[in-house]
């Protein structure tokens, strides 16, 4: 099985707004923890260490390629 | 003379050494791992020369958890029977996290039953030092040289050289090897110029043994952010003679010499264990922690064991336990080249096997710490998000990492093993440790002893070593998946070599060769 990154919920909408309302008035500091607790739960629900693991890389945000030939500059 | 540390038992300096003399094997080091070392060697047969820096076994206590392998390690070097009768026996673990009298998890340290041995016994560093002096007290080709320091060393391609001083005077030393069991400031090591790589964790902690008729049971407790301790963890263990050991952290930028004065540490013991209590001092010291190894253990003919190769921090037990490994690993294959069996190129599956060993518990223990002691704000997050769900829900306890305490290491690459040539097995693999079951009124562990085995399911073959015939021991059959006929090679730090569905004296033979260096 390989990580899921096509369309692959119902109602996106529900879900994103559920998502942040449950943070609504949270400090960051909660809203951090709320967030960890989240992402926990979906990871015992994954129950994959492979797929976690894709997801976790493709979490990342790509860290921008210089063009070619473009050095140092000043 | 080193003055200052208390006394466990007195000994006294051993006489100036013949100048010059010539050794086979030096051991530098006299803590546990060191006089394990010299016990297995002594149990070959061979002379070995123990260099212990006090003239006495000093009081103050440092290991204390000594794990199931190491039980099964000693009791091959015939101590371990006295180690399990002095010490505190426990399999299990709490954690609690804040306030709550319930604990958010529990853990089994020994979910395969049916074995000799318990999971972990606790027993202060002393009184192991003592069972193992005592025990090498029997072997006359054993010589302890009490009060005597090693101070200067010449490591050649062929031999080692090293300078002693004692009470008595100053003498030379030769040895054609020199095992390193002399700690984490390892005047060997810094004596070659040699150092650890790895992390440095900036923590303190607190160790006080205090003793207490306490009710608390034989279980390792430790606790998240307990209302005595807020924002750290502590730690509560039972050990032998009403003594326990209570493990505060600190945190970083403290005053470690104000922190183990009595006026400092009594209340936090206080707050932990009740007003009430009457309690007295055993021993109190601050340590910090590292999770370091050396690039290699073997450097010629010195040869590195222990805390002088590799440091853990000591959640999850894999300091001593780990040093005790290395001496099973080593005992057997240092034997081989000193007879001549094996090429000196034998020791580099020492160096390979203990290397992997470090790395596990290195690995291990700095993820616990990591646990513990949060460097980011994304750690301590999600170290509090599973905290703060291991009560309620289930899937969340297995995350919560009070210390993985130390297991035998499995060498799955090891060029000592013979790879199976059939795909079907279960049970134990080669380079995986021999597990445990009863056998015949005994124990199979036991019945293994020292040099090679083959555990065999009624094969009927000439085995070129003793074969122990498991026919009728269904749940030795069931752990080693041995089918009718089928066969399992042990080496003699009872590890697995090699197993086959078809044995025949030619492969056995063969698995023996490659598991005593033949392929190095």
């Amino acid at each position: 099985m390989s990580l899921e990154t096509k369309p692959n919920v119902a109602r996106p909408d529900d879900l994103y707004e559920a998502m942040i309302a449950a943070q609504a008035g949270m400090s960051e500091a909660e809203s951090l923890r709320f967030s960890a607790r989240l992402i926990l739960l979906l990871i015992n629900q994954i129950g994959n260490d492979a797929l976690v693991k894709d997801a976790i890389e493709a979490a990342r945000e790509p860290v921008p390629t210089p063009a070619a030939g473009s050095g140092p500059q000043g | 003379m080193t003055t200052g540390i208390p006394v466990h038992r007195s000994i006294g300096a051993s006489p100036v050494g013949t100048d010059g003399a010539h050794l086979e094997t030096l051991i530098v080091g006299a803590g546990p791992v060191g006089l394990s070392m010299a016990l297995d060697l002594a149990r070959r047969g061979r002379k070995v020369t123990v260099l212990s820096r006090l003239d006495f076994i000093a009081a103050g206590s440092k290991g204390i958890c000594y794990s199931k392998r190491s039980l099964d390690i000693w009791d091959r070097l015939g101590v371990g029977q006295a180690m399990v009768d002095r010490g505190v026996v426990w399999n299990l673990g709490k954690v609690f996290w804040g306030e709550s009298s319930t604990p958010i998890y529990e853990f089994d340290l020994l979910p395969v039953k049916d074995q000799r041995r318990p999971a972990f016994i606790n027993l202060q560093q002393y009184h192991v030092e003592a069972i193992l002096v005592d025990a090498l007290g029997r072997y006359p080709n054993v010589d302890i040289r009490w009060g005597h320091e090693l101070t200067a060393l010449d490591a050649r391609a062929d031999g080692v050289s090293v300078t002693v001083e004692a009470p008595g005077g100053r003498y030379t030393l030769s040895t054609d090897w020199l095992i390193a069991c002399d700690g984490n400031k390892s005047t060997v090591r810094g004596l070659m110029g040699l150092d650890f790589e790895g992390r440095v964790f900036e923590d303190n902690f607190l160790i006080a043994d205090i003793k207490m008729k306490g009710e608390h049971p034989a279980e390792r407790w430790f606790w998240f952010d307990p209302p005595f301790n807020p924002g750290q963890s502590a730690l509560m263990h039972k050990q032998p003679d009403d003594v326990w050991r209570l493990d505060f952290q600190l945190g970083w930028n403290i005053d470690r010499e104000a922190a183990m004065r009595p006026e400092n540490v009594e209340p936090l013991v206080r707050a932990m264990l009740g007003d009430e209590i009457e309690f007295e001092r055993e021993w109190y010291s601050v340590y910090t922690f590292q999770c370091r190894r050396m690039q290699r253990f073997v450097h010629g003919h010195v040869l590195f064991a222990g805390d002088s190769a590799h440091l853990v921090s000591p959640f999850g037990a894999r300091g001593a336990n780990g040093g005790l490994a290395d001496i099973d690993n080593l005992g057997w294959k240092l034997e081989r080249v000193l007879e001549g069996k094996a090429p000196e190129g034998f020791l580099e599956s020492y160096n390979y096997e203990a290397t992997t060993t470090a790395d596990e518990n290195i690995l291990n223990s700095t993820r616990s710490t990591d646990f513990l002691t949060p460097k980011s704000t994304a750690s301590a997050a999600y170290r509090d998000a599973v905290l703060s769900l291991a009560g309620e829900h289930a899937f969340a306890r297995p995350f919560v990492n009070s210390g993985r305490l130390s297991t035998a290491v499995s060498y799955p690459a090891s060029p000592l093993s013979t790879a199976d040539e059939d795909a079907d097995w279960d049970g134990v693999a080669p380079g995986s440790p021999a597990l445990d079951a009863p056998f015949g009124g005994d124990w199979l562990l036991g019945t293994l002893g020292g040099g090679f085995r083959l555990i065999a399911n009624g094969w009927q073959g000439e085995a070129p070593v003793p074969v122990i015939d498991v026919a009728s021991e269904a749940l030795i059959v069931d752990r080693y998946d041995l089918s009718p006929g089928s066969a399992c090679l042990i080496r003699p730090d009872q590890y697995v070599a090699a197993r086959w569905r078809h044995p025949s004296p030619a492969k056995i033979s063969a698995a023996i060769a490659r598991a005593e260096g033949a392929a190095a």
